[in-house]
This record gives structure tokens, sequence and C-alpha cells, in this order.
């Protein structure tokens, strides 16, 4: 159904689970997961992910500061990003996209919201 | 003789004065470098100051009780959404094996399996909640140990300001400090704000001033 290969990025198991879940249930079965940043960064060498679902608030290595990272590495500069997290404020979402996020969502999300982020990003 | 004994105690009364306004003096000299800390302080955090203290001495470096509380609250609500999980997952998979099962042509019970489907979803898109409440509970406990530790550091400065031992224990109760087991604690060099800054994260300094909300339709608009 899906090609693709998602790496979650998330200091919260449940919410890690519910996002598994979800893209599950949206057809797109192949995933892994990470609890920060530095986490993620592993998990990209070591698999081929081509499309990246992250947090913000995590311990360690936040997500904007992986995503910063991510985006300063050739080989991942184009990588899907979507940001999934609580913060919900103007400056925080202008901040996301500097750091080269592709878009963003506000917890908490639904499915729909989830599958037409998605799809906007890989049309 | 005893419109003199009157006088006297009248003359007594306005020496204590004396005394009383010259320690004033001498604790105004002493205050006046925090004082402008310790009022702004106080409006920020009266409300909480009883209870605060208190749960200072009586923990005597420890963490307050009530940050222990929001740990075993996070905890036990994370197990419980962990048990929901596990239930609704196992919905989901005997709706997967019912679907595999069922007769393709009995387009009821498709219609049925898909709405316990949807609401086996919506059960788990829900959890989200827990997540949500939980970083706010965390956060909740690093201002209470952010607060703990200033008030500590305001108690130690009264403590150590060379004014009169009477004039500084009042100052000291009026904050709901236990003098005696306060006296305690600095005499036996106990440093609790030093622990508890070993104890607490760092203060969030990611957001220092109110902005702007907005909502997922607002960041739709700005990704396009």
């Amino acid at each position: 159904m899906s090609n693709l290969f998602i790496l979650i990025v998330d200091d919260s198991p449940t919410m890690r689970r519910i996002i598994k879940n979800t893209l599950e249930r949206l057809g797109h079965r192949e995933s892994v997961e990470a609890g920060n940043g530095k986490e993620a960064l592993q998990q990209l060498k070591e698999h081929p992910i081509n499309f990246v679902v992250t947090d913000w608030n995590m311990p360690e290595m936040n997500g904007l500061e992986f995503v910063t990272e991510l985006r300063a590495t050739p080989e991942y500069e184009a990588l899907p990003v979507l940001m999934i997290t609580t913060r919900g404020m103007k400056d925080d979402v202008l901040q996301a996209v500097q750091a080269g996020v592709n878009n963003y969502i506000v917890k908490p999300f639904t499915p729909e919201t989830l599958e037409q982020k998605i799809q906007k990003l890989l049309s | 003789m005893g419109s003199n004994m009157i006088k006297n105690d009248d003359y007594g009364e306005i020496l204590t004065r004396i005394k009383q306004i010259k320690s004033l003096f001498a604790f105004g000299e002493g205050i006046l470098p925090f004082l402008e800390e310790l009022f702004v302080f106080l409006k920020e955090v009266s409300p909480l100051l009883n209870d605060v203290s208190e749960s200072i001495m009586n923990t005597t470096g420890l963490m307050p009780d009530a940050a222990n509380e929001l740990d075993t609250a996070v905890a036990e609500t994370t197990d419980a959404t962990y048990q929901i999980m596990n239930r609704v997952e196992h919905i989901m998979s005997q709706i997967d094996s019912l679907e595999m099962a069922q007769n393709p042509d009995d387009t009821e019970a498709s219609q049925m399996l898909s709405e316990i489907r949807t609401d086996a979803m919506a059960i788990m898109t829900a959890l989200q909640f827990h997540d949500i409440v939980s970083q706010k509970l965390v956060h909740v406990r690093k201002v209470m140990a952010e607060i703990q530790q200033k008030m500590l550091q305001l108690f130690t400065r009264v403590y150590e300001l060379h004014i009169e031992e009477e004039i500084k224990e009042n100052i000291l109760t009026t904050f709901g400090v236990n003098i005696e087991k306060f006296h305690k604690i600095m005499d036996t060099k106990i440093h609790v704000d030093h622990r508890l800054t070993a104890d607490s994260p760092a203060p969030n300094t990611e957001k220092q001033a109110p902005a702007a909300s907005f909502n997922q339709d607002d960041i739709d608009d700005l990704f396009g």
C-alpha cells in the first residue's frame, strides 16, 4: 500500500505507539522509532528511511536540533520531515520552518490530519 | 508615684521603639540588595508560599512530596494508558481476523466492522491526551523545583543577614518557615538548594515570553 519507511521520533513511548498505530491503519506499515534526536540520527544511518515524523520537546537532542542537524547533512537535505508537537505558538511554528521542517501538526492530532499532511508532503 | 511608673514605662517603651527602629535601619541596610527581588517574587508566588515553605521544611532537602505525587500520577496514568492501548490493539487485530474470515458479500457485517475499527482508532488517538497532560505535569514539577530553590536562596540570604535574630526570625516566620528546623538545616550545613539544583533539570528557557497562539488552520495556511 505504501513504500514509505517512516522514522517516528518522540520521547514518549505512548505517543510513538499512537503514531505508529495510526500510520499502520493509514497503510504505512514500515517504521522505526527513536526517543530523541540523537537516536533518530543513528536510526537514519541504519535504515532506508524516507519520511520522518518528529516531536519537538525531547531530552538530549530536541526535534529542532535534530532537524537542523539533518538539514546540514547533504544526504538528508530533501528528506520530508513532519513535526507533531504540543507547541502551538506562532514563533514556534516559524522557528520550526526556519530549521527545515516541511510541515507541522499541533497535538492532539487526528488520523485524517496526519494522512492529509503525509499526502501533501509526498505530492 | 503611679504616674511616675507610667512615665518610666513610657520611656522604656520609647527606648524599646528606638531600639527597634535602629534594628530596622540595620535591617534595611542589609536587606536592600535583595528587597526588590523579594517583593517581585512574593507577588508572583504568594499563593503558593505557605505550602511550598512548609514542604521545604518538612522534606529537609528532598524533593517535596507534591513533586513525588506528580511523578506517581504520571507513572500510574502511563500504566493505565498502556493497558487501554493493549486492549485497543487487541480489538483491532480481532477486527482484522474477522474481516479476513467474513463473507465479502455481507455488506452489513463489513460496515459494522468498519465502524468498530473507527471507534477503536478514536480511542487510540484520544490517548494522546495522556501524553499532553503528562508533559504539563512534568513542567509543573520543574516549576515547583525552581520555586523551591528560589525560596531556599531567599531564606538562606535572610538567615545570613547581619541583623538582630528576632527580626530575622520574624521575617522567616512570616514566610511560614519553621525556625527551629531551619536553624538545624543551616547549622548542620545541609545545602538543600545545591541538592535541589542537582536533582532538578535545567530551567526551560525555550519559552520566555507569551507569544501568539497558532491553531492548526493557521499552520495549514502557512504551509499552503
